[in-house]
């Protein structure tokens, strides 16, 4: 038991941080002061949160109990490095949210408790091992974001922004229960351990009901990081929720939908390979990845706002994330057929992630006393009239746009090799749309750049806001771009440890002890 | 046909043909009619649960899903007080025909999903476990085996409770404006106290 | 024994996620979008309910609770949603909400 507490330290102290914001803050006086403490507690919980998972992946040796209370949550690599993850992205949007919230006039102490709460909910879908935990984490993340983008109560785009948002998001989820339904139909139980036996050994007549499952369960992964045929509201969403929201929902959301897809298509359906599944699934995700990179690129050609520009950049990400989804290499302890991701996709996250994160903190310097500003033209001057912010904008774009030394290029190159390196360049078509891809986008990214650090001819001066907090945000973001952008090795090596450790090692032991049994159906009727 | 079969094919079609009549435009236009078509399905689906003896779910079909979450509804429909004109005609426009089509083929899709494989399937046989689908098993193992998502259940609605104060309360602690003054404070909390919204339950900074 | 054959029950439970699919994709009124996304929901605990009574699993039953709970946690939300969009726009209409759309 307590092993267990131990080994879910990280989201332990991110609950605890919820809930004591939520019961402080009523006793705190509704001042400026008392809202940039939250963001500051928020900022240093994390930060915990974080230590915590490093402690943890430091002290992981001994894989034997990284599965926590009874195969529902683990400590694995994958668990621990996202995990981490999102925690970054929840420290820098506590660092920059305060502000903003007050010139926005929405400034609560509910904002920071959901906000943890979201980040739990994150750590939760990223760090499970069952289909029922990850489920009920993604809840807890959705409903929490579905009421940020809501947050600005007086904001009528706001609070539209949020309807748009939960209709689609409860649709996703209704989707995903019923592809757990099915997988649950199959082998008699929710954890990645039993769906894998499941499907190892399957029962005749059964491979409709996996067709469905798999199906269900990736229309609903595809609505969640606003892919192709679900895009449709997303932008909305995006341009509606506060500025510092649409950061998280960009970084934080993306990266806690990816871990635990990555999960569900490595540890528990893809068990036996993905193309044992009957179901060209691997060649639909490389489809839907460049279907979606091609339509969000194009169409962030043509927006004014940059808000809204991130957000269709977003879905190109997200398209090419879901390409990188198809890079695996055969498990190191089981085996062929059992393959595990390689550490492109979480490589990329940390790029895509923090690069967001410190977009989205430089916008928010812009809007002041409840406006919103965040076209393009109103950019203009920024360079000049605050350059630190100016230059953290241009250092994310540049990033976004994978341009050579940032972090964003070491990303998209290692998720191109690895993609190439599945079945000798099967997907040369699909990486070469990829690079096009990065070129059209490289133009609207400069063009952010370029309108930053344009004259200001005769206009009006800007106010900016400054505040310390938001520029710790800022300038954390920064460093870790250019830090893990100079020396991207380690965090590469990290990123191929998180990927190989997407099957805890109790659950390979378990895999492996059972595939002799492979022969004789019979003993996989018993549940 | 022995009686089973013919009880579930009664609460089926009721099931659905209350569910449909809620979606189509004449009987289910106003969201009043439908919420109370959907209670209707919904007891229809408890009937349904407690043939497949599913005992436990079937009381709760009732109590949290017509008896809580429909009331909500109903409850939410009557703060709208939506007048008559409020409630449109429908329109038939690409957008429907094409979601309409989009669900026929998810239809398709699952029928034929679904056909081969359960036609085989054989029922366990339920005489020597009598207690399946009480309390007692279902409570068992919800907090044995499933003790993590049950604590995680509550979080979420705890999540879902502080949410729906954020969003729905008229005035949260100081009104929807920048942080005000002291003197300019003491006036809002007295306009929000007046406005009887403390049976909402916010913890406010009174 | 059961004289319900499994493939009866799923089909039925594959119409009313259907006619809840439609439901959402179909109306326009938000209230009737929510109330159509709880029909998918149920018939996510059908499917549920008759897996379990067919292996005699429990934990199906255990599964189609969290799912009730789950449903009640999105009924508070998206209610609280309609009402605040209904307090700025006076709507319950998806298609009044085009503020954003450029």
């Amino acid at each position: 038991m307590l092993h267990d507490l131990a080994l879910t330290s990280p989201l332990l102290i991110l609950l605890f941080a919820a809930l004591f914001t939520l019961v402080v803050d009523p006793f705190l006086p509704s001042t400026t002061e008392a809202r940039s403490f939250w963001g500051r507690f928020g900022a240093g919980t994390s930060a915990m949160a974080i230590l915590a998972c490093a402690m943890l992946w430091k002290h992981g040796g001994n894989e034997m109990h990284t599965v926590a209370f009874g195969y529902h949550l683990s400590a694995s690599p994958m668990s621990l490095f996202f995990t981490a993850l999102v925690a970054m992205s929840a420290m820098l949007t506590h660092l920059s949210s305060p502000k903003y919230l007050v010139e926005q006039g929405s400034s609560y102490g509910e904002y920071y408790a959901l906000l943890h709460f979201a980040t739990f909910g994150m750590a939760v879908m990223v760090s499970s091992e069952s289909l029922l935990s990850l489920f009920i984490g993604l809840e807890i993340m959705s409903m929490s974001i579905y009421v940020l983008v809501a947050f600005k109560r007086t904001s009528a785009a706001s609070v539209e922004a949020g309807m748009k948002y939960f209709i689609m998001g409860s649709v996703a989820s209704a989707f995903l229960l019923y592809g757990m339904a099915f997988l649950f139909g199959m082998s008699g139980g929710t954890s990645f351990i039993e769906i894998q036996r499941a499907l190892a050994m399957p029962k005749p007549g059964q491979g409709g009901w996996l067709h469905l499952a798999v199906l269900m369960t990736m229309a609903a992964f595809l609505f969640k990081v606003a892919a192709v045929p679900f895009h449709m509201w997303t932008p909305d969403a995006y341009e509606g929720a506060p500025t510092p929201i649409t950061g998280f929902m960009s970084s934080g959301v993306k990266v806690a939908a990816f871990g635990a897809f990555l999960k569900i298509l490595y540890a528990a359906l893809a068990g036996v390979g993905m193309s044992e599944l009957h179901l060209p699934m691997a060649t639909m995700l490389a489809t839907f990845g460049v279907v979606t990179m091609t339509v969000g690129n194009l169409l962030a050609l043509t927006q004014k706002s940059v808000k809204r520009m991130l957000a269709y950049s977003a879905i190109a990400h997200a398209g090419y994330l879901l390409l990188g989804c198809v890079a695996s290499v055969p498990d190191g302890t089981l085996g062929a057929p059992y393959a595990v991701p390689t550490g492109a996709v979480p490589f990329y996250l940390v790029g895509y992630a923090v690069a967001s994160l410190a977009a989205f903190a430089a916008l928010s310097t812009v809007g002041s006393g409840g406006e919103e500003l965040t076209g393009e033209a109103q950019l203009v001057g920024m360079g000049r009239r605050y350059p630190f912010a100016g230059a953290v904008l241009g250092l994310a774009m540049i990033s976004l746009a994978g341009v050579p030394p940032t972090l964003g290029f070491f990303g998209k190159l290692q998720l191109l090799r690895d993609v190439l390196a599945v079945e000798n360049g099967k997907y040369l078509p699909h990486v070469i749309i990829l690079v096009l891809n990065s070129l059209v986008s490289a133009y609207y990214y400069l063009r952010v750049t370029v309108f930053v650090y344009m004259r200001p001819e005769g206009r009006t001066e800007r106010e900016y806001v400054r505040e310390p907090s938001l520029t710790w945000a800022m300038g954390i973001a920064m460093a870790a771009l250019l830090i893990i952008g100079m020396l991207p090795y380690r965090a590469m090596t990290m990123a191929q440890t998180a990927g190989a450790g997407v099957r805890t090692a109790v659950a390979s032991r378990h895999v492996a002890h059972e595939l002799p049994a492979k022969a004789e159906p019979a003993a996989a009727a018993q549940k | 046909m022995p009686t089973e079969l013919l009880l579930f094919y009664a609460l089926g079609a009721g099931a659905v043909l209350s569910t449909a009549a809620m979606l189509l435009p004449t009987t289910g236009r106003s969201p009043i009619h439908a919420a109370l078509l959907l209670i209707v399905s919904f007891f229809f689906l408890a009937g349904l649960y407690a043939l497949l003896s599913a005992h436990l779910l079937s009381i709760l079909q009732i109590i949290v899903y017509a008896g809580a979450i429909m009331v909500l509804f109903t409850f939410v429909i009557m703060l709208l007080n939506l007048s008559p004109d409020e409630i449109r005609e429908p329109k038939i426009s690409y957008a429907k025909m094409l979601g309409g089509g989009v669900a026929l083929f998810v239809f398709g899709k699952l029928l034929n999903g679904i056909g081969l494989a359960a036609s085989a399937a054989k029922a366990v046989d339920l005489t020597q476990h009598d207690t399946f689908g009480t309390v007692k098993e279902v409570g068992h193992m919800m907090y044995s085996t499933f003790m993590v998502p049950f604590e995680l259940v509550s979080v979420l609605l705890l999540v879902a409770a502080v949410g729906a104060v954020v969003l729905a309360k008229k005035n949260l602690a100081y009104v929807d404006r920048p942080v005000p003054s002291p003197a300019e404070e003491f006036k809002t909390e007295g306009h929000a106290a007046g406005d009887g919204e403390a049976a909402a339950g916010h913890g406010g900074h009174h | 024994m059961t004289a319900i054959p499994l493939g009866h029950i799923l089909t039925l439970a594959a119409l009313l996620f259907s006619l809840g699919l439609v439901g959402v994709l179909t109306r326009r009124n938000v209230l009737i979008m929510l109330m159509s996304v709880e029909v998918m929901l149920n018939a996510v605990n059908l499917t549920l309910v008759g897996f379990s009574r067919y292996n005699a699993w429990t934990e199906g039953h255990v599964l189609a609770f969290f799912i009730i709970a789950v449903a009640a946690a999105e009924a508070a939300v998206g209610l609280a949603l309609v009402l605040s969009v209904f307090r700025l726009k006076q709507t319950t209409y998806i298609d009044d909400l085009r503020l954003l759309k450029r």
